[in-house]
């Protein structure tokens, strides 16, 4: 089921054509709608997409550990595909917190990077997933290197949990907007932004997850491929 | 021409136009909260779109290669 529904070519194109119409209206709406923050002043825009980033690499790490948990339980080149896209895509969104964090926190705080709880479980998990893709990348692609980043890959997911409530538990400079003790989003287009920064970045991280795992099950076929071609003599040929 | 008169800038006339720009002195901000906005926006739309094509040629790449190899194995198995 997993390998039909990422190889259907048509839902993939609706859905990046989805995920393209959402950011142009996301963009008008943070930049021509949404009004300028009271007391940090434009660069609060940061905030829109910096959030919804931080929850799109949850989704990639929550993929990777369904893809990792399922292939201890059945190894597949499905699972592992859904593995290793979900790494990919918590490294490509954690890149993204981790650039717009600081640049937001330069003109907040008046420095680029603190030690704060949030930031630091942020980029150790972040790290963890950096991890995973260079031991796919450079470890091979044997049954060995697959189970070991499996394993690697839930032994990550821990983290994700300390991030979220390390704001609450631990003393920290982060704020905490988007919780119950917070003011939370004052003006109603400051809302609209937020939730449709949230909703651009849900499809944007199953665009990338989808396409991301096409491109995995591709190099798991051409191995398969190759192999027969040696098998058959005409490795050489080809 | 610049009348030293400060009231004489509340008329509608062409001579109260800027002569000069003075550089803020002794404010706290000392970085531009639009310039960082447009620097995070610019590096989130980097990485995407970066990503975006890397993954699109290597997708390209592998089709074509697993293409080449399926016909050479589809000529070797009729031959043999």
């Amino acid at each position: 089921m997993l390998r039909r529904f990422s190889t259907s070519p048509a839902a993939f194109l609706i859905l990046v054509a989805l995920a393209a119409a959402l950011t142009v209206t996301t963009l008008q709406v943070v930049f021509l709608r949404a009004p300028v923050e009271a007391q940090m002043g434009i660069i609060q825009k940061v905030f829109y997409f910096h959030v919804p980033a931080a929850y799109a690499m949850y989704l990639g790490a929550a993929a990777c550990l369904a893809g990792s948990v399922a292939y201890l339980l059945k190894a597949t080149d499905e699972r592992d595909a859904l593995a290793k896209a979900g790494a990919d895509v918590a490294v490509m969104f954690g890149t993204v917190v981790l650039v717009t964090g600081p640049l937001w926190a330069a003109k907040a705080w008046g420095q680029y990077w603190t030690w704060d709880p949030r930031l630091t479980t942020t980029l150790l998990s972040f790290l963890v997933y950096v991890a995973y893709v260079l031991l796919r990348s450079f470890g091979g692609g044997g049954e060995a290197e697959r189970r070991f980043a499996a394993a690697l890959g839930f032994l990550g997911a821990i983290n994700l949990p300390i991030i979220h409530f390390s704001v609450r538990k631990w003393s920290g400079q982060h704020p905490q907007v988007i919780t119950g003790k917070g003011g939370g989003l004052q003006h109603p287009d400051m809302k609209l932004a937020f939730a449709l920064g949230m909703v651009t970045f849900t499809l944007l991280a199953v665009v990338f997850i989808w396409s991301r795992m096409r491109l995995v099950l591709a190099e798991s076929k051409l191995r398969r491929v190759e192999r027969e071609a040696v098998e058959l003599g005409v490795g050489e040929e080809a | 021409m610049m009348s030293s008169d400060p009231t004489h800038l509340t008329t509608t006339s062409v001579d109260p136009r800027a002569t000069e720009f003075r550089a803020v002195e002794g404010g706290t901000e000392t970085r531009s909260g639009t310039v960082l906005l447009v620097e995070a926006y610019a590096a989130i739309w980097l990485i995407l779109f970066v990503m975006l094509v890397l993954g699109f040629l290597k997708q390209r790449r592998l089709d074509a290669r697993i293409g080449e190899l399926e016909k050479v194995l589809d000529r070797a198995r009729g031959e043999s």
